[in-house]
């Protein structure tokens, strides 16, 4: 019994060793209360939605694939191609469109950073949003067309960036979802698909 | 006997306990946007702006740019009223190192369209002002985000993208992006 006690106390000695080596660290100022976006809360864990941390996952993949896959993209070898935000179908029925739509805009920034990517895609702003600028500022050369604008947005070397998002979803007050997303390049002149991401499967257990 | 050590053992655990509570900002009361994080997002995105190859490619030697602002777009969960979002992106436009740095490379900044609108309003500007004004690309900035919330717990993930965009076919020359997240506990009358 003594052995067992004196090894409780030797191991309990080491334990506050190392708290109280904690001690002496220098200053770290006040905590922001930031937390980085992979990171999973008590909040997220406990939700039915999509984990935020899969959906950065998520968007980094795709970057990545992208950018990967460009040489087996023909058009993109010949051609700097147009690539403009399209259709999400979110068929989830409880994650917001927005949230989807935010993460795609992170992939954008991400395909942004490689020179690879830049040198044979060209992001564009939506027809909308690029009128809305023209008109502001009272540029009048036709907003969207203008033969310059028409020459970015040439449908033969324009595609869309579409979405998928499903849920499949069991067990008493839908504890276990399954989550899939997948993303398109679709050629704006004829609906054909010119690349598909891998697809993105989440299995979540509340 | 075994009952102390017990007792020690689980001392020794409230200790160490403390430490993983603070994981996610402790008992934070609110998930909304701080003052700290709007001046941490502007800071990022400024060094952002300064680092990019969108600006090291340029010269003094490069085709003028010059560039307009529009307020942040709000389109997160939280509240930033218009002089928040105008704040936002002056200080992005006027932080030191982004100004040494667009001398350097040709690129000018003006003022936005809605001053100047004010401004030939109330007779300060004139129409020569307005006319040579000319901007060739457009700098603005998203924030968006995404809400998580179970019991008492609640999470904002906060996502802005500042974007530079050319007026003429509407091509987005720069996009960089600050995330972070919020957590908190509690209930609203808490």
């Amino acid at each position: 019994m003594n052995a067992i006690a004196s090894r409780v106390f030797a191991l309990s000695g080491l334990w506050l060793g190392f708290l109280c080596s904690g001690c002496s660290a220098p200053p770290r100022g006040e905590p922001t209360g930031r937390a980085d976006v992979y990171d999973t809360t008590p909040a997220e864990r406990a939700d039915r939605q999509i984990l935020p941390s899969a959906l950065a996952e998520n968007s980094d993949q795709v970057a990545e694939q992208l950018a990967a896959d460009l040489s087996n993209i023909p058009d993109m070898q010949q051609y700097r191609c147009t690539v403009v935000f399209g259709d999400l179908e979110n068929k989830t029925g409880i994650v917001p469109t927005s949230d989807f739509e935010a993460f795609r805009q992170r992939t954008r920034q991400k395909l942004m950073q490689s020179g690879l990517v830049n040198n044979n895609i060209r992001f564009i702003e939506n027809r909308a949003r690029f009128e809305s600028l023209q008109n502001k500022e009272n540029i009048g050369s036709g907003g969207t067309d203008s033969d310059l604008a028409k020459a970015v947005r040439n449908p033969e070397y324009t595609y869309f960036l579409n979405g998928n998002m499903y849920r499949v979803s069991r067990g008493s007050s839908e504890s276990v979802n399954l989550y899939e997303i997948s993303w398109q390049l679709m050629r704006a002149s004829d609906g054909s698909l010119a690349w598909s991401s891998a697809p993105y499967e989440i299995k979540q257990i509340r | 006997m075994r009952s102390v050590v017990t007792i020690l053992l689980a001392a020794l655990l409230a200790l160490c306990l403390p430490a993983c509570a603070s994981a996610f900002g402790g008992t934070a009361k609110s998930s909304r946007l701080t003052v700290d994080d709007l001046e941490y997002t502007a800071n990022e995105l400024a060094d952002k702006l300064r680092g990019s190859a969108f600006l090291s490619n340029r010269s003094l030697q490069s085709q003028p740019m010059v560039v307009t602002v529009s307020k942040v777009e709000n389109l997160s969960s939280d509240i930033i009223p218009e002089s928040e979002q105008w704040w936002l992106i002056h200080r992005l436009r006027s932080a030191q190192p982004v100004r040494a740095l667009a001398e350097s490379r040709n690129l000018t900044f003006v003022i936005p369209v809605e001053r100047l609108t004010a401004g030939r309003a109330d007779g300060v500007f004139d129409d020569a002002t307005a006319q040579a004004r000319a901007p060739t690309h457009e700098m603005t900035a998203t924030f968006r985000s995404a809400t998580r919330s179970a019991g008492v717990h609640r999470t904002d993930i906060y996502l802005c993208d500042l974007r530079i965009t050319n007026l003429r076919d509407a091509t987005l020359e720069f996009s960089e992006a600050v995330e972070f997240k919020r957590a908190a506990v509690g209930k609203a009358y808490d």
